[in-house]
């Protein structure tokens, strides 16, 4: 190999390197604060349109009275993280988080419209319960513990308070539907 | 003539002033009893105090400190507050028959006893 030849080799691999974009830790844990207030408001946001698709749906009152509240308590929380940006002057930051919540909800909206009765029922208190349990256990082990502002922590943790009640109010719902038959 | 009409007259103030003094002293003897005001918060999804004990003529005020609504809602649907928003507070002045469970239909795992005891 001839020195030309190992001064090329080299500058190539250089030049390689120094072209790796190493990639970014994708775990909740990483989020900044303005990363979780972004995943926070996309989850309230889901939420809440798993329930207009119940609303359209299902004849239940008790799932439509669960539908209502989920409207209802998620659009308040949503106004208040509203009002505490605006008073921070700071923007939520999108996120690798926020986006795989949104591509899960899509996939799920497009099942549950093909549903009805009883089976829209079920599948949509299903959904809530584990949906519910799953984003409690981020809020309270992950997002809580490393927000820095004192703020948004408080927020997060009235918020929490809130999802915990309609987590059990969910578990109650499938218990109910669980013992429900299917009008022939 | 005259003197019997006048006497009329002075007769029937006579009565009404012994009616009215009448009246005062029954009064004085038995007042209206002035019932007793109880609070109620409703925080973190819970009513506080849980379980009130109350007697005929009380009120009990409910205060909402969430940032969620909330409804005060007898298990038998003889009384209901309505939609009580944040700080808003709503009052319900008690009635013998007014023993028994309360909820939000909102969230129906939030539940309230009042207790009426009647002395």
């Amino acid at each position: 190999m001839t020195k030309k030849s190992v001064v090329i080799t080299l500058l190539v691999a250089l030049v390689a390197l120094s072209s790796l974009s190493w990639a970014k830790s994708k775990s909740p844990a990483d989020l900044n604060d303005l990363e979780i207030a972004h995943v926070a408001y996309t989850a309230d946001s889901i939420d809440i349109r798993y329930a207009h698709l119940a609303l359209a749906i299902s004849k239940d009152p008790k799932v439509r009275a669960f539908a209502d509240t989920m409207i209802r308590d998620h659009t308040i929380v949503n106004e208040k993280a509203l009002a505490l940006v605006k008073k921070l002057n700071v923007q939520p930051q999108d996120n690798f988080l926020s986006q795989t919540l949104v591509k899960q909800s899509d996939a799920l909206i497009e099942e549950m419209r093909q549903l009805n009765g009883l089976a829209f029922d079920r599948r949509y208190a299903g959904n809530e319960l584990s949906y519910h349990q799953a984003v409690n256990n981020l809020v309270g082990k992950t997002f809580i513990p490393n927000i820095q502002n004192p703020e948004v922590k408080a927020l997060f943790e009235e918020a929490l308070v809130i999802f915990k009640a309609h987590e059990g109010h969910a578990q109650h719902m499938v218990n109910a539907l669980r013992n429900t038959h299917a009008r022939r | 003539m005259r003197g019997a009409k006048q006497n009329r007259r002075w007769g029937m103030v006579g009565v009404i002033i012994v009616t009215l003094a009448t009246a005062f002293a029954l009064t004085s003897a038995n007042p209206v009893a002035l019932g007793v005001r109880h609070q109620v918060d409703i925080q973190r999804f819970k009513f506080t105090p849980a379980s009130l004990v109350v007697a005929p003529g009380d009120t009990v005020v409910w205060v909402n400190l969430d940032i969620v609504p909330h409804t005060i809602t007898a298990q038998d649907d003889s009384w209901d507050s309505q939609t009580l928003q944040t700080n808003d507070a709503w009052e319900l002045r008690i009635t013998e028959e007014m023993t028994g469970d309360y909820f939000c239909r909102f969230h129906p795992a939030m539940v309230g006893q009042v207790q009426v005891k009647l002395d």
